[in-house]
């Protein structure tokens, strides 16, 4: 995760600067077989495990769809993606938001194009997405004749990484954080002059955060580094710095379940928002069920195109139908205990089961 | 259970499961499913779902997720690899080439428990084995499926096998499997208490590959008779005994024999030549062969070979106790002077 991310943001800078072509990625992925997710880092690891087969839930088991194995991509990496077989690259989707505005140019189809970032030209995208994942739910956007539909894929919860003193920084109240992140002026907390890092502006943990400490307008002190900075990665904190990070992320990367661990020696702690500590254990860690249960808990999504998972369209395709059907035992959206189940595979990678397992609708329009 | 067909998912799937009860839709089901013959062990098929066992009959759709159980009544217990598997996979194949992954019609890759050699609740959907012509199965017809212990970077099945249950499968997809033949103890006839058992183990450890000689050291063939006019003397040597107590390598072993030639006790210088000393492998008188041990030819008097293959038993299978015997049979030839000829029969048993 840490090196294609560092790898990332400096292949993109060298490229704007230099204007070179983008047509070989430095870091080609293969094409996926059948269906393709794109977005969020939150969920990108445990998605990941599944699609690609795991066993860290005991039995070894990979979603599957319809005989054919399921691409998931990264948020981070080399900055343009291919996606399926003789499709265009274009722009990575970093990101929820990111994720999410991907598939509806895949939906959408030409004239529409996406711009990932600013390193790779926009492009049509027409059915090169299927899926996007979403570490937020669709907010203002839920319409209940939408277009889209977020199904709930797991509950996690954004608390804090800090780098420095626990006793400062450690159980930073709710007032405390809405301060830090709204101030124009340095803020001290105890002994500590406290320095907030944010993720980049599609990161639904970005998103989901500020909204549960009360922030609409981020303060001048926050350093967001020209927008590029990952999520839930504990090796772009300065000292004296705090970043949202989710719980789960956290927990996933201290069980080693996860591809690369960003926490390592870095000295960096989670940190306990209003005094409740987001995880239990200190070897194996596991999700607090208190911590995700409160008002910083989210349920997290996976979005696909409701009229190609509604049984009465023309256009339904039950392949994609099984893969976000929570009922199945092994789609993405399950949420089992068994250890057959991706549920268990989830657990492992510190999620809850979603708060609630209705899908919501979204977008109006694509 | 589980016939997916009739309940279309409504919207995302998100709605409650779609699983309905049935048995008989499959254009196949009045045909028995043919028993399992040849796994390593038992396939109960398992809800990926929870584990539960499904019901023997059911019909299950192509991609309704499902596990092999190795015992339904223990959730926890496990598949037993061998120490030269390296990979696990999950495949279907044709009947009767289960154990030939070159053969296998598709497959997918499977995996260990975390830090062990065994497997635990392997994915055997057939819609999972996205590797080969998965087409194919769904277009109907008998398999097998169920999963390997594979060594050679997936190119052979190693020691710890081979298991699977059969499979009928009807146009489109929708299946039967079998279900292997169980005991099933008759319940109490009244009564019964809760006993708490508590009991600390340690790692099984291989025991020894030993074999035991017959009683009598010495063999006398009986009075001999003329044959086609040949002196023929027929005799078996005794039960003899092979015990193989590796309960985890499960290496299997090979029985050879070799003979000297028989010489006059009167004038060593008058011999039989060893080739006229016919041997047959049997089970020992009162004994059954244990499944898994493989006689040899009989080696015939007058043509036999020397050292010669008795008996194996395959790697995989550990026999506690395998009584055996060897029938001889000697003809000598028609210009051998009357008399006592004497001569020396090895048993060698080397492990696989």
């Amino acid at each position: 995760m840490k090196i294609k991310k560092i790898a990332a943001i400096g292949a993109a800078i060298g490229v704007v600067v230099a204007g070179i072509a983008f047509a070989a990625p430095a870091n080609a992925e293969p094409v996926s077989n059948s269906y393709v997710l794109v977005g969020s880092d939150t969920l990108q690891d445990s998605v990941n495990a599944l699609t690609n087969g795991t066993s860290v839930g005991g039995a070894s088991l990979r979603v599957t769809a319809g005989g054919a194995s399921v691409g998931s991509f990264d948020a981070f990496g080399s900055s343009s993606i291919q996606t399926k077989p003789g499709g265009p690259y274009f722009g990575r989707p970093s990101g929820s938001g990111a994720g999410v505005t991907a598939l509806r140019a895949s939906i959408n189809g030409s004239p529409t194009t996406y711009s990932g970032n600013a390193a790779v030209p926009a492009k049509v995208i027409g059915g090169q997405v299927d899926i996007a994942r979403s570490s937020s739910g669709p907010g203002a956007n839920a319409n209940s004749a939408g277009k889209l539909v977020y199904v709930p894929y797991a509950r996690d919860a954004v608390a804090y990484a800090y780098n420095g003193s626990s006793a400062d920084l450690g159980a930073l109240s709710k007032a405390q954080l809405k301060q830090i992140y709204e101030s124009n002026t340095p803020v001290t907390i105890g002994g500590t002059v406290v320095h907030p890092v944010i993720p980049q502006g599609s990161s639904g943990t970005r998103s989901f955060f500020l909204s549960s400490i009360g922030v609409t307008t981020l303060g001048s002190t926050v350093n967001d580094v020209n927008n590029t900075t990952p999520e839930n990665d504990a090796s772009v904190l300065p000292a004296d710095s705090i970043i949202p990070f989710s719980a789960a992320s956290w927990i996933a990367q201290s069980n080693g379940v996860t591809g690369i661990s960003t926490i390592g020696s870095t000295g960096v702690k989670l940190g306990s928002p209003d005094g409740v500590a987001p995880f239990t254990g200190t070897t194996t860690l596991a999700a607090n069920s208190a911590f995700y249960g409160s008002s910083y808990g989210r349920d997290t999504y996976l979005v696909v195109e409701f009229a190609r998972v509604d049984s009465s369209s023309a256009t339904y395709d039950k392949k994609l139908a099984d893969l976000v059907d929570s009922t199945k035992a092994q789609s993405l959206t399950n949420f089992g205990t068994f250890s057959s189940t991706s549920g268990a595979v989830k657990a492992k990678f510190g999620f809850l089961a979603p708060s609630s397992t209705a899908p919501i609708r979204a977008y109006a329009t694509i | 259970m589980l016939k997916s067909a009739a309940i279309r998912v409504a919207a995302v799937g998100v709605v409650a499961a779609a699983l309905i009860a049935g048995t008989s839709s499959l254009a196949q089901a009045a045909t028995p499913v043919d028993p399992t013959v040849g796994s390593a062990g038992p396939v109960y098929v398992g809800d990926a779902n929870d584990g539960s066992r499904i019901a023997d009959g059911a019909t299950l759709d192509f991609d309704y997720a499902v596990i092999a159980l190795a015992d339904p009544s223990d959730l926890s217990a496990v598949y037993t690899g061998s120490a030269d598997a390296t990979s696990v996979e999950t495949f279907i194949s044709p009947r009767g080439s289960e154990s030939n992954p070159a053969a296998w019609t598709a497959w997918s890759t499977s995996g260990f428990l975390t830090g062990t050699q065994n497997v635990q609740y392997p994915t055997i959907t057939p819609g999972s084995q996205i590797n080969g012509n998965q087409n194919a199965v769904r277009a109907g017809g008998n398999w097998s499926i169920g999963f390997a212990f594979l060594k050679d970077n997936n190119l052979h099945v190693a020691g710890g096998g081979v298991y699977f249950t059969n499979i009928t499968v009807a146009a489109g997809g929708d299946y039967q499997f079998a279900t292997p033949t169980t005991v099933t103890p008759p319940p109490p006839a009244s009564g019964s208490f809760d006993q708490n058992l508590s009991a600390t183990t340690i790692d099984a450890q291989d025991g020894t590959l030993n074999l035991v000689a017959p009683a009598n050291a010495t063999t006398t063939l009986g009075t001999a008779t003329l044959v086609n006019n040949l002196s023929t003397s027929t005799g078996n040597i005794g039960k003899f005994t092979v015990q193989d107590g590796r309960v985890v390598t499960h290496k299997g072993w090979d029985l050879t024999t070799s003979v000297t030639d028989f010489t006059n006790s009167a004038d060593n210088t008058k011999t039989i030549d060893k080739k006229n000393l016919g041997v047959a492998a049997v089970a020992a008188a009162g004994t059954t062969l244990p499944a898994g041990v493989t006689l040899a030819a009989a080696q015939v008097a007058g043509s036999a070979v020397n050292p010669a293959p008795f008996a194996s038993a395959a790697a995989g299978t550990a026999i506690a106790s395998t009584d055996l015997d060897a029938a001889l049979t000697l003809v000598a030839p028609a210009n051998t002077p009357a008399g006592t000829y004497t001569a020396k029969l090895t048993v060698t048993l080397a492990s696989k």
